[in-house]
């Protein structure tokens, strides 16, 4: 009964204060809800796990020329985020707690649109998915968009596959042993995983996307003597990782096996004795037009210093394999770059909570930094 | 967040850790994933009595003050310390439980010049702690060797996923070898 009293004494109030209105005053508000604008190729999506209250975990979303904050998603308890391929979704992989932070965990997909960042599906998955730091890699779709796939940890690795298309879980696949998700851009029916022996493991699929083969490469890295960092830079049908000492290793999974290329030094001898090596939780990006490599550098390095903040930003001729340019660091340990003409690099710090931008027509050239932006954010993607 | 603005700063690193040993610290992390363990409850603590010998001498000393990023077990600790969160280097505070699964790391004693596997055991349930944020990687890996990862919450298998806090756990020690 108050309530109603009080709901019709502010409708009356809302109602006098609109006839109310004079000229020169300032006009009175519509209240609205907006969309997202037209997305530029500049567009930036920061996850953030939010490492002080993780049930919440949340993606925000960036202009990346003003570095105005342009909206978030809900992520739930550490979820990982991903594009699909028209870049009309966002797809999350993630779980709820019952009670917050306790009760039972249902695990599921978040289907979120991108224009209206409204939620659009819940598919239910079973409840193993990664809590941990968000990384490209730990939810990747199919070229196509169809198959979904996700990186679990019970500890024990595995996959679970679903179908956005028919819009239900599929299956889950062992992965003992490897991490995180390689998708080629050719084909649609597999996907890599890193593994601690020093290979890929490729899983093809059926047309259901239920495991049909399995096929490890040939070893192409040493996990003790020179682990290469999981977040890798990709163009087409190859990822091109750095190594915790400094090597470049491409990779390709288009095979039914992956074949790695030749591993190349980023570092000169007088740069190695000075310590300088990749560092932070997304090391390298990729511009694929110009085909170059932008990677976080830090000096002094050795062992354990590996998610060290960037003291330089190094540009490299993939093809080449030749160094042609450095820039300050701003403290980096996330790398992007945009995709296209025009191209624009992007270093997040994940201490300062800062964000960089470079313009990277020609030599990386400072445009802007602004912050802070999230609480623990370990993974950018651009649009 | 005065954690944050050190986070990286505050880094040291101390074990100068052999190849072998790494290899050995993988293995036995191995060994530990997907297995419920319980701590271990050691028969004394050398560690805890070198340090309460010498505790007048080295009171300034970080690398033997539990709740500073310094102290010596925690070389490869990324998380918040349960010493500033009401528990000890090796008790949850009270109120949550012991994870089930854990890494481990391998940390060089200054006090006896000896290096120790140390169970970097999450603490889980409630809420998270928040205070006296470390992140220290030696020997750390990415999570395809899960058993020396720390980018992941280690309360994953608990009834509870929430995270509170870490303690650190001598388990053993690391036999010194050349790799």
């Amino acid at each position: 009964m108050l309530a109603g009293k009080i709901r019709k004494i502010f409708a009356g109030a809302i109602i006098v204060a609109a006839s109310c209105h004079v000229q020169g005053e300032v006009p009175i508000d519509k209240l609205t809800v907006l969309n997202l604008p037209p997305a530029s190729p500049y567009r930036l999506y920061l996850s953030d796990m939010v490492i002080s209250h993780f049930v919440d975990s949340k993606l925000m979303i960036i202009d990346g020329e003003s570095l105005n904050v342009i909206g978030h998603v809900a992520l739930g308890m550490t979820g990982h985020a991903t594009l699909t391929p028209d870049r009309s979704e966002i797809l999350v992989s993630t779980a709820y707690m019952t009670k917050l932070n306790r009760g039972e965990r249902i695990g599921q997909m978040d289907v979120w649109d991108a224009t209206t960042l409204k939620l659009k599906a819940e598919i239910n998955v079973p409840p193993k998915h990664s809590q941990s730091f968000p990384y490209r890699g730990k939810i990747r779709t199919s070229a196509d968009g169809r198959m979904v796939f996700m990186q679990n940890s019970t500890p024990a690795s595995s996959v679970t596959v679903v179908d956005r298309v028919a819009g239900k879980f599929v299956t889950e696949i062992a992965t003992p042993g490897c991490w995180m998700i390689y998708v080629p851009q050719s084909v649609s029916d597999r996907f890599s995983t890193m593994c601690g022996d020093g290979t890929m493991l490729t899983v093809k699929l059926d047309a259901e996307g239920k495991a049909l083969e399995r096929k490890k490469s040939a070893k192409f890295f040493d996990a003790d003597d020179d682990a290469l960092f999981t977040s890798g830079a990709q163009a087409d049908d190859n990822y091109t990782f750095v190594s915790f000492k400094g090597n470049v290793q491409t990779v390709n999974v288009a095979g039914d096996a992956a074949v790695a290329e030749a591993p190349w030094p980023l570092a000169t001898a007088a740069d190695v004795k000075a310590g300088w090596r990749p560092g932070g939780y997304q090391p390298v990006a990729l511009h694929e037009k110009s085909g170059r490599i932008f990677v976080a550098m830090h000096a002094k390095g050795k062992e354990g210093s590996h998610k060290n903040p960037a003291k330089e930003i190094w540009a490299f001729d993939l093809a080449g394999k030749k160094r042609i340019d450095r820039a300050p660091g701003h403290h980096a340990t996330v790398i992007a770059a945009s995709r296209g003409d025009a191209p624009k690099v992007f270093a997040y710090s994940t201490d300062k909570s800062t964000l960089s931008v470079f313009n990277a027509t020609g030599k990386l050239k400072h445009l802007k930094t602004a912050g802070p932006f999230a609480e623990f954010a370990t993974q950018l993607d651009v649009q | 967040m005065q954690w944050f603005d050190n986070f990286f700063e505050t880094r040291s690193r101390r074990a100068a850790q052999s190849i072998s040993r790494r290899s050995a610290v993988a293995r036995l992390g191995k060994m530990l994933v997907g297995t419920a363990i319980l701590l271990p409850v050691l028969p004394f603590d050398r560690v805890g009595r070198a340090i309460a010998a010498e505790k007048a001498a080295k009171a300034k000393d970080k690398r033997n003050d539990d709740t500073a990023c310094e102290y010596w077990r925690y070389c490869a600790l990324d998380g918040f310390l349960c010493t500033c969160c009401g528990g000890t280097i090796s008790s949850c505070p009270p109120g949550t439980e012991v994870s089930k699964v854990t890494w481990v790391g391998t940390c060089h004693n200054p006090n006896d010049g000896k290096d120790y596997l140390i169970s970097y055991n999450d603490c889980c349930g409630g809420v998270t702690c928040n205070r006296c944020g470390c992140n220290f990687n030696e020997g750390e890996r990415p999570g395809y060797r899960m058993g020396v990862h720390n980018d992941i919450n280690w309360c994953m298998a608990n009834s509870s996923n929430s995270y509170h806090c870490t303690v650190a756990a001598v388990v053993g020690t690391a036999e010194k070898t050349k790799g």
